[in-house]
């Protein structure tokens, strides 16, 4: 298990993570989500204790990863796919890894079997697409069979074939009681293997969910409510309810819905709309809790929290 | 290319927590990693035959195109200066070596999986310059014997008196003089490396640490001359091999010289060690 107490780095004037404070969890997939500038891949190395945290602590299996005697065998990391000497052949780098932590020479082999680069074993990294250093890169975390594993990015440059292997994957060591943290800018993908996210922006905590928790299934669920008398309906929900947000985006945009307005309400199950409408004599056409997919979440919370952002995107046109 | 197209399928992963064989990895680990590191890195390999060829392309150079004479009127001047000649180059190009060792590691950020894989930093050093020193100390005498061979075996032939290798004062500047250089001045350049995470920055800087003490010797007076540049890298070099004379300004007895290297390697040791464990792996 990975465990994260109030982890502060400071850069100088600049605060890449801001008093962080999660668990990656034992046989879960932990998904670490946050905009580009987010403090995700700092957060990772002082994890693995390479860089030095300014406050705070980040432990594995109880302790700082310097204080476990077989660090190989504790946590298998992926940082920078590039981080490997380019003139190196893929074998040669596993095989100084390997007999770093004391781990037998058979295992290079196993592994490279295992992320299928066993053909160009012999090949230089610097000649390898970012795919097969990727592989290569999940081959050297694979190494110590260790019960924890820290991955950024896996998924950067693999091929449709690629990411679905790491997510069978990731799954799998997390079912075999691994902790997997993994982080990914594809929300998709995290939404198919994830089984918890961690949401950072600017270096602070901004959510940490299961995912179907931040999907909804609660009343942060939107409501997607057609009725005969929306104008109505609103005045009575807003009587009833105070803790609650309505939009009516379609027709009728000023302060009242107009005749066959669509409301979009918040902060209320569906339970809740329907026996206001039935209390009101109100016919209800359409009752639907709207799902966001994980990247409308991921967008959602961090809004605020995006260090670099386009200015197309700040207005929301895309052309 | 795509990965798949070159990659072999990708099997299930192995199941179980803790299929390797489970020994604790100690500082021997480490010294070996580091040894199949060096040996993997085609700089390493490159530098080291390029030094190798350096020193005894001169030699042979010189055996091949000067004639006996001027070979045998060269060593009359000084008995060193035929064997050792051509050694200096091969010094700066293994000095390279050594501080590209340390330096590839910030360079290609390889060192974010070394010292993953051993988090106890002074250990890869300490193994770092072990490598270096040990291969410096070897490479150096091989170097030297080679040069000796060659050239002694050229005056033999024209009929010119060679060198008698069976005086142990000579044997000892024949073995240690290129030898305790690249292993030394190797080491420092090791040792800057780590400061300046770049390779010619600690080339230039280790250069400029043996040349500047007895260049600056002829500006600032006897109370200098008759301290400073004895403890020099390049003077400790001279009197750990027994070339220096004890009437020069240059000579330490040897157990001196021998300490006057250990505080060298110490102090930038130190300082290597208190900087890479204070500053983030970057």
């Amino acid at each position: 298990m990975i465990e994260v107490q109030n982890l502060t780095k400071r850069f100088g004037d600049m605060t890449a993570v801001d008093g962080l404070t999660f668990r990656a969890e034992d046989g879960l997939v932990t998904g670490f989500l946050g905009p580009n500038g987010a403090g995700k891949t700092t957060t990772m190395r002082l994890m693995l204790g390479l860089d030095n945290p300014s406050t705070g602590w980040a432990r594995i299996d109880g302790k700082p990863l310097a204080a476990h005697a077989s660090p190989l065998r504790v946590v298998g990391a992926l940082l920078n796919a590039s981080s490997v000497a380019p003139s190196m052949t893929a074998k040669a780098h596993l095989r100084w890894f390997a007999r770093a932590g004391a781990i037998p020479d058979t295992r290079v082999n196993e592994v490279l079997e295992q992320v299928g680069l066993s053909s160009v074993g012999t090949r230089r990294v610097g000649a390898m697409s970012l795919g097969m250093r990727q592989r290569l890169g999940i081959a050297a975390a694979l190494l110590g069979d260790p019960g924890t594993f820290i991955l950024d990015e896996p998924i950067n440059g693999l091929d449709p074939e690629g990411v679905v292997w790491v997510r069978t994957l990731l799954k799998k060591l997390a079912r075999e009681g691994r902790a997997v943290l993994v982080s990914s800018h594809l929300m998709s993908e995290m939404q198919l293997t994830a089984d918890k996210v961690v949401v950072i922006g600017r270096g602070r905590l901004m959510a940490e969910l299961s995912v179907s928790e931040l999907q909804g299934g609660s009343q942060r669920t939107p409501i997607r409510v057609r009725a005969a008398q929306p104008e109505r309906l609103l005045d009575a929900l807003r009587r009833n309810f105070t803790d609650m947000r309505v939009e009516h985006p379609e027709p009728g945009n000023g302060q009242q819905p107009g005749p066959g307005s669509v409301l979009r309400v918040t902060g209320l199950i569906p339970e809740e709309v329907g026996d206001t409408a039935a209390a009101n004599g109100i016919a209800i056409y359409e009752l639907t809790p709207v799902r966001e997919t994980l990247e409308d979440v991921f967008m959602r919370l961090t809004q605020q929290a995006s260090e670099y952002v386009a200015s197309d995107a700040k207005s929301g046109a895309l052309l | 290319m795509t990965d798949t197209a070159t990659a072999n399928t990708a099997t299930e992963p192995s199941t179980g927590v803790g299929n390797a064989a489970t020994k604790a990895p100690g500082f021997v680990d480490t010294l070996a990693s580091e040894w199949r590191k060096f040996w993997a890195l085609p700089a390493s390999r490159n530098v080291l035959f390029v030094t190798i060829a350096i020193t005894v392309g001169v030699s042979a150079l010189i055996t091949l195109f000067s004639n006996g004479a001027d070979l045998a009127a060269q060593q009359t001047k000084g008995e060193y200066n035929v064997i050792l000649f051509g050694g200096l180059l091969g010094v700066w190009s293994y000095i390279f070596l050594g501080a590209n060792f340390v330096a590839s590691e910030f360079r290609t950020g390889m060192l974010d999986y070394t010292f993953v894989a051993t988090p106890r930093r002074t250990r890869v050093l300490v193994s770092k310059i072990l490598i270096i020193g040990v291969i410096g100390l070897v490479v150096g005498v091989l170097i030297s014997m080679v040069n000796a061979a060659m050239t002694q075996s050229a005056l033999a032939i024209s009929g010119y008196p060679t060198l008698n290798l069976h005086d142990p004062r000579l044997l000892r500047a024949v073995l240690l003089y290129i030898a305790v250089g690249m292993c030394l001045d190797g080491i420092v350049g090791c040792l800057l490396a780590v400061l300046v995470r770049n390779a010619v920055g600690a080339l230039v800087l280790t250069i400029l640490l043996i040349i500047l003490p007895p260049m600056f010797s002829q500006f600032l007076g006897k109370a200098y001359n008759h301290t400073v540049p004895r403890w020099s890298l390049g003077a400790l070099q001279e009197s750990i091999a027994g070339i220096s004379k004890p009437t020069t300004d240059a000579y330490l007895p040897t157990s001196l010289a021998l300490l006057g290297a250990a505080i060298w390697v110490t102090v930038l040791g130190i300082a290597a060690i208190i900087y890479l464990r204070r500053a983030d792996a970057r």
